[in-house]
């Protein structure tokens, strides 16, 4: 999506009243067409179309990656008790 | 402070952690059986600062002490560094000090004194709890007293002096019936000596026994195994020297070509009353339990085939080879009649096991019938979209491995989930063998967290009691104990 500096302007006294007031009146914003504000690990995202879909983080952390990518060498060294 | 980035796999869910925490009352899933009141207390390591060198053993990393302390039916945690003198060197420079695994000559200037070695200890190895008193350990130095309520360091303990080498083992032993503890120091005169000091302390923790030996060849005697009559010392394959440690190597080398070796003492004996016995290649680092019956001392273990450490490697400049670094169930019979200075070993379950196997410890030095430990179990789901690609990694069973029957009752942790080593609690003290709880720690790969999971030992397959909720991840445990209410003053 690209912006016009005048619609970059205009959503910035939107965004921010909608960072304090939060998120109930968000919600409400929504419903009407307003702007939508997720949050995810403390961070906002705010869609002033209110067109786009809510963040939804992934199901799980998928922490356990790194232990792919390694040799059995460096699994014992680095992970002799997991 | 900087330089763990440096490292691509200190991250996911093995990032170093570095804080100590309290949470005083623990989320529950499930109902904490409302009998159990002690602690579980656990000893690990992480890296207070980056390791010097990078190919250094995960063994030296800074220790840390946490407990699960249990009363009322909930639970609190609580988690610290162990105050050593090492962990103290370098908090006051703000860096890593210490070079490689027991190797002083490799250290920064300002700590380096090859004289006094075990200063450099770590203390990140097993918890023990005896003569009212709860102890740190690791085979390097000196058992390290803890204050069971707080988990403060009180300070390195030489049992008012009496204990005469410098260095204790991981691994001793309790025995049940009489309260005695039996503990031994090997290269207790020093780097690379021969020396071994055997020692047995009253159930008040006064020593009243010594004897001191000399080793066939020096080399890692982890654990032990104590029956009613007899000490076990077990080794193998591993081996060093001091040109070794004046080249700047890590301690410890395998060479294949050295016998694994079980030395018997007579609990009453002195020096020249121990009898070594030879076996094939063996990485013998940790025992379920012994007995002896009549002329025969029979002992479980979880040996590995060969050399477990990569980062010991073998001595000839071969690889390390992967496919011979797998522990079994065994049962190793020393016939004390024979002349034959052989042992008998059988593999008692026909697949690959964790080596930190554990036995109901009110049967410690006397004929028992369940071992338990970790397994990995390749037909049970893993969820890799949710806790990562694995690749099998993941120890995901505790078994209870019955010596008798050859039975296995299985523990599954959950598809996102692996565990560390397990601990078995007694429902009481009259309970019979095997009648109490599983424990152990898991690590959920999908939420990013750590969990103690609780068990009831005759239900494995059933599942949790209950699950302790911890909003963070724990290092790497190494072995952790059940101390009960009645061992140690909690305040």
């Amino acid at each position: 999506m690209s912006w016009s500096r005048r619609e970059f302007l205009c959503s910035i006294p939107l965004a921010g009243g909608a960072l304090v007031v939060g998120t109930p009146l968000i919600a409400r914003l929504a419903l009407n067409g307003g702007p939508v504000l997720s949050l995810h690990l403390d961070q906002p995202y705010l869609d002033p179309t209110g067109t786009a879909e809510p963040y939804r983080p992934p199901p799980g952390m998928r922490s356990a990656d790194v232990l792919a990518g390694m040799s059995d060498i460096e699994l014992s060294r680095y992970y002799g008790f997991i | 402070m900087t330089g763990y980035t440096r490292d691509p796999t200190q991250v996911g869910f093995f990032a170093p952690m570095r804080f100590e925490a309290d949470i005083g009352d623990c989320e529950v899933i499930g109902r904490i059986p409302s009998d159990l009141n002690g602690a579980f207390v656990r000893v690990g390591g992480e890296w207070l600062y980056p390791p010097k060198f990078p190919d250094d053993a995960v063994l030296n990393m800074d220790g840390y002490v946490s407990s699960f302390r249990f009363r009322n039916g909930g639970v609190s945690f609580k988690g610290r560094w162990i105050k050593t003198h090492r962990y103290l060197q370098q908090v006051a420079a703000q860096k890593q000090l210490y070079g490689y695994y027991r190797n002083p000559f490799t250290d920064d200037e300002s700590v380096r004194d090859p004289k006094r070695p075990n200063l450099r200890t770590v203390s990140n190895t097993a918890p023990i709890a005896h003569g009212g008193k709860l102890f740190t350990l690791k085979e390097d130095g000196l058992p390290h007293q803890i204050d069971p309520s707080t988990l403060d360091t009180i300070g390195p303990y030489d049992f008012n002096g009496a204990w005469k080498s410098e260095t204790f083992t991981a691994h001793p032993k309790i025995d049940p019936v009489s309260g005695e503890m039996v503990a031994f120091g090997y290269e207790a005169t020093g780097l690379a000596t021969d020396d071994v000091f055997i020692y047995t302390m009253d159930k008040t923790g006064k020593v009243t026994r010594e004897v001191r030996i000399k080793q066939p060849y020096v080399s890692v005697i982890h654990d032990m195994a104590l029956t009613q009559k007899h000490i076990l010392l077990p080794f193998g394959g591993y081996v060093t020297s001091m040109d070794r440690l004046k080249a700047g190597k890590v301690h410890w080398g395998w060479d294949s070509t050295k016998p694994s070796m079980i030395g018997v003492l007579p609990r009453d004996g002195d020096a020249k009353d121990i009898r070594w016995f030879k076996g094939p290649e063996r990485c013998m680092m940790h025992t379920f339990n012994a007995h002896t019956d009549g002329n025969k001392i029979i002992l479980h273990a979880p040996f590995y085939d060969s050399n477990f450490f990569p980062f010991f490697p073998p001595i000839d400049g071969s690889p390390w080879d992967r496919t011979k670094a797998r522990a079994f169930v065994r049962r190793i019979t020393l016939d004390l009649k024979s002349k034959s200075d052989q042992w008998k070993e059988e593999i008692l379950f026909p697949f690959p096991v964790g080596d930190l196997g554990r036995v109901d410890t009110r049967f410690m030095t006397l004929a028992n019938r369940y071992g338990y430990t970790g397994y990995a179990d390749a037909t049970k789901p893993f969820d890799t979209k949710r806790a990562g690609n694995a690749a099998g990694r993941v120890t995901n069973c505790y078994g209870r491995f019955d010596f008798t029957s050859g039975k296995l009752d299985t523990y599954f942790a959950g598809d996102t989930h692996s565990l560390q080593e397990c601990c078995f609690i007694p429902r009481g003290k009259n309970a019979e063998e095997g009648d109490g709880y599983l424990i152990g720690v898991a690590s959920n790969y999908a939420e990013m967290r750590s969990e103690l999971v609780i068990a009831d030992a005759q239900r494995l397959a059933e599942g949790d009691i209950a699950r302790v909720i911890l909003p963070f991840r724990l290092s790497s445990q190494v072995h952790g104990i059940w101390v009960d209410s009645s061992e140690v003053a909690f305040t």
